[in-house]
Parts: structure tokens; sequence; C-alpha cells
């Protein structure tokens, strides 16, 4: 169809079951280009399934996924993160051994950030490739973690990790990311800093978001997903999805 | 140091500094793998077989001399390496350990029970060692000490360079979470047999200078054996870097080599030393000799102020 071509992600009749359960139920959804969305649901809705049968890790049964118009329904991992897809993990998961330049510098693996003069890639010292060394510097400033590069992640706090992840994220400059509650397990403080940072690197991005705490979800989009048993309950504005009587047996408000 | 070792040493300190060196060499492919990748493979001993039996069946069959018998038998270790580096590529941790295991001894056991071909317990003798391109004869220790020492130095370079560059991260990568790498977009399986390879052309390197000093190529180089006693060195130096594996290979080799002319007992004297290094230094030799230079700078600080 024409009109994909103008749709950050369409998702289309997607399937997905684990044995005899289904963990995604005939979703279909649009994204649109400028617009981001957050994605509330139950424990088990299938919230995380849905974000890693986007980005391929797990592949599909059945349906159809496009990024700006191009089929990824059975494209590698590797191609979609070309077409600049980009997602964090809602459990950390980095590389723990490693300082935190050298996790940035295992993020820039999109084709952009290939140095293209390099012949003897086996033979030059990592840190020579410059235009990557100077994009992970800007990265980990902007995550507000400059003065930690050397530092094996591993060693970090939690929020710094969190940073981290973030900053993996960002790094390749992606069109689309994916945050799997990039707030889990923080303080408020901790929340506060990786909200602003959210809301600064957001410029410009399609984000789909999961994440319990509306109050954030809501300064990023007002664009709201309910998913339920693997299915898609509601969809729509704050008001839109306080009103409907679906959610509100899921969430059993009063 | 090493380069003017022969000048003052006798023959048999040459002797034990070649050993090292070939057995080094295996080592450090050992080592190369579990250190970057995190994998245990006790199937390294394979390609420094496959290389030695190689040369010491075309030598003794007439077929090649030195140059040329020598890059057969580092390509043979190639070829059967990717086949084994395919296979073996989609497992990690234990499973990698028992996969290898199997593979290993299955070299082994073709090695010991193929007899027309590699003559079966007694294995192969009478290799010569080779006129090099006519020129220098290697038959004098000297001349073959200097031979690998500059080939070891080169491996070894080459590792430490392989290890400095964006592949070595990449491997970092795998090691440290290799679900990650994949998300990332890396073909990890790729990277993982890259480094097979690598760590089996290190091995077959070794196999060529094994062969070449010792004169007989038998199964007892590719035994379980072997490939316990490579992974002892490398953890007794220090799993984490190639120059532990290095020492760990000297310090195994020296004591071996002293105490088996003093005892018959003395892998028993081994196993309490590699007791004490697991106990009391995780990290080898290599992890004492960091806690120290810590400690010596702390101490040195806490002086000058």
């Amino acid at each position: 169809m024409h009109t994909e071509k103008e749709h950050a992600i369409v998702l289309r009749n997607v399937n997905k079951s684990f044995g005899g359960v289904k963990a995604i139920d005939n979703v279909s959804f649009i994204l649109g280009h400028d617009k981001s969305a957050v994605l509330i649901g139950p424990n088990g809705a299938g919230k995380t399934t849905l974000f890693n049968l986007i980005t391929g890790e797990v592949p599909l049964d059945s349906g159809e996924i496009y990024i700006f118009g191009v089929d990824i329904s059975n494209s590698s991992v590797q191609k979609r993160s070309d077409l600049g897809l980009a997602r964090t993990y809602q459990i950390c998961n980095l590389f723990n051994g490693m300082t935190a330049e050298e996790n940035i510098y295992l993020a820039l693996n999109s084709n952009e950030w290939k140095s293209k003069r390099n012949k003897f890639p086996f033979l030059t010292p990592w840190q020579k490739n410059k235009n990557k060394m100077d994009r992970i510097k800007e990265v980990l400033k902007s995550v507000g973690l400059e003065d930690k590069k050397h530092i094996l992640v591993g060693n970090l706090s939690h929020g710094e990790q969190r940073q981290i992840e973030l900053g993996m994220a960002i790094a390749p400059d992606p069109k689309i990311m994916l945050l799997d509650e990039p707030m889990a397990g923080l303080s408020l403080t901790e929340r506060k800093f990786i909200n602003k940072l959210i809301l600064k690197l957001a410029v410009k991005k399609n984000i789909i978001v999961i994440e319990h705490d509306i109050d954030f979800a809501l300064n990023i989009t007002d664009n709201i997903m309910v998913l339920d048993h693997g299915k898609v309950i509601a969809e729509g504005s704050p008001e839109s999805i306080k009103g409907n009587v679906e959610v509100q047996k899921v969430y059993k408000m009063e | 140091m090493l380069s003017i070792a022969p000048n003052f040493g006798n023959t048999f300190i040459i002797i034990v500094l070649i050993r090292i060196m070939y057995y080094g060499l295996l080592t450090i492919a050992f080592s190369f793998l579990a250190s970057q990748l995190g994998l245990f493979s006790l199937m390294v001993p394979v390609a420094f077989g496959v290389s030695g039996y190689t040369i010491a069946i075309l030598e003794t069959k007439n077929i090649l001399i030195f140059p040329y018998s020598a890059l057969v038998g580092i390509i043979l270790a190639l070829i059967i390496s990717t086949f084994l580096g395919v296979m073996v590529n989609r497992s990690k941790g234990t499973y990698f350990l028992m996969l290898t295991l199997v593979l290993g001894q299955l070299a082994y056991a073709i090695a010991l029970q193929w007899v027309s071909l590699t003559k079966g317990t007694t294995g192969i003798t009478g290799v010569n060692r080779p006129y090099l391109l006519n020129i220098a004869n290697l038959e004098s220790n000297i001349l073959f000490y200097y031979f690998i020492l500059v080939v070891f130095i080169i491996c070894i370079i080459l590792l430490y360079v392989l290890i400095n560059s964006s592949f070595g991260v990449k491997l970092r990568g795998v090691r440290e979470s290799e679900s990650r790498m994949i998300m990332l977009g890396y073909n990890t399986s790729l990277i993982k047999w890259v480094a097979f390879m690598v760590s089996s052309f290190v091995s077959s390197i070794g196999g060529i200078f094994f062969v070449y000093f010792i004169g007989v190529m038998n199964p007892d180089a590719i035994s379980l054996n072997a490939s316990v006693k490579v992974m002892i060195a490398s953890i007794f130096g220090g799993i984490n870097s190639i120059i532990g594996a290095i020492i760990g290979t000297g310090i195994i080799k020296i004591v071996e080599i002293v105490l088996s002319g003093i005892t018959q007992r003395y892998l028993l004297i081994i196993g309490v030393m590699f007791l004490i290094v697991i106990l009391l230094a995780p990290n080898g030799i290599m992890g004492i000799a960091e806690r120290i230079s810590k400690f010596g700078t702390r101490f040195f600080k806490k002086n000058s102020k």
C-alpha cells in the first residue's frame, strides 16, 4: 500500500504463540511518522514480546511488519537496525565486563558509523576510529556519563546502567526507539533525571515506550495503547482510555 | 632478554625455552578463546595435531619438504577447524566444553586407530629438521631457537593487535552478552568462528615446531591429557591475558622438566601448586602480579604523603 511509506511502524495481523499460549493475538496498529506511543497493560500482556517481534529477536508466526514502508516481517535484526530501529531492555542487558566507552562503541554498528577508509579493521586499534570516538563522547555526554567512560559497566549503579542502556539506544541515531520500562527500579530523583533525558533525546524520533508511570509517559505523548492477553483492547487519548469499559475491567478501576 | 639467552645458556636451557615456546603457542591459542570469548576449548590441540601429523606423514613419505609441508599442514588444520568451528559455534559454557571434549577425543581416537596412516600408538618417527630454504641448517638448536622465537613473537603481536582492534571489542561483546550483540545486529556466529580460526592457526603453528623439534608425532600430543595440561597452564598463569598464558606454560614446563629429573611424583607437586593458585589467586599469576603492583602503588602513595 502506498500510504504505508508515511508511517513509521505498521503492524498487520501479527500473531505469536509460545506453545499453546497466544502471546500476541492478531495485533494491528499504525504509528504515524511523527507519532509516539505508550504501551501499557498488566504483567504478561505481551508488551515485551511485541517489542521482540518488531526488533526481530523473536520470529513472527504470521502477519506483517513495516518500518517506513519497508516490509521487514522476515528481515534480520541487522537490517532492521540499519533502517533505524533501536531498543532498550527491561532488565539491563549490558556488556558488564567492558567499559562504558566500549559499550557505546559496540552500539555504533549501523552502516553510517562504519569507517570508510579503514581497510584493515583487524589491525587498527579500535580507539583509532575518530568518527566513532567523537560520537561516543557525544553520546556519553548527552546521558551524563562523560566522566565514567573508563569504568566497567558492571561497577556502575543501577541508575547509571539505565543511562548507558539509553545511550546505547541513541548512539546510532535511530529513527525509532523502543523503550522497555526505562525507569524500572529507579528512585524518584533518578526517575526525574531519566525522564528529562528521554524528553531531550526524544526530539524528532518515534518512540514506543512501555511504562507504568502514566504521568511520565504522558510527557512524551498522549497516544496510549492498552494490551491485554496479547490483544490491543484500547487505543487513543488518556480520557478515552479511562472511559473504556474493558480497560476498567482489566485494571479493576472503580 | 630471550634473544640473547643462547649466548650464555647451555643447550639444556635452549631446549627448555624451545619447549616452552611451542607449548606456549598452544596455550595462547587456548587462552585467546578463553579470555576474549569466555569459551574453554578442549580441542585446541586438534589443530596442533593435524599440522604435526600432516608434516610427519609428508616428510617421512618423501612427498613434500619443509616450507611446503608446513604450509600444507597449516592449511589442512584450518580446513578441519572450519568444520569443527561451525559445529561448536552454537554452543557455549558447559556445552561448549563438552562438545569440544568429544571432538578432541574423536581426533585422538582417529590418530590412535588409523594405524596405516598414523602408525597408532608408536607414532611417526624420524621427522628430520628442515634445511630452511637451503640457507640455514636448523639441525643446530640455536638456529631453531631463533626461528621459533621470531615466529612466537610475531604470533603474540598478531594476537595483541587483534585484541586491541574493533574485532577484539566485538569478541568481548560476545563474551559479555551474546543476545545483546545479536540485537545490535552483529553476526555473532561469524565473529566466534573467526576467533576460533585464529586460535586454530596459532595452535597449528605450534604443531609445526613440535614435530620438527621432537622428530616424533604420536597421539599423546593431542590426548585429553594434553588438553587439560594446556588448560591448567593457562589458568595457572591467569586466564585473562596472553602474557599469563605464556608465564603459566613457562612455570609448568620448567617445574615439570626440573622435577621429573628428581622425582616421579612431579605431577602431584604440580597439582598442589595448581590448587594453591586456584584457591588463593583465582586470576592466576597475573592476578597476583596485579595485586602486588596495586599494593605497591598504594604503599608508595601513602609514603610519599
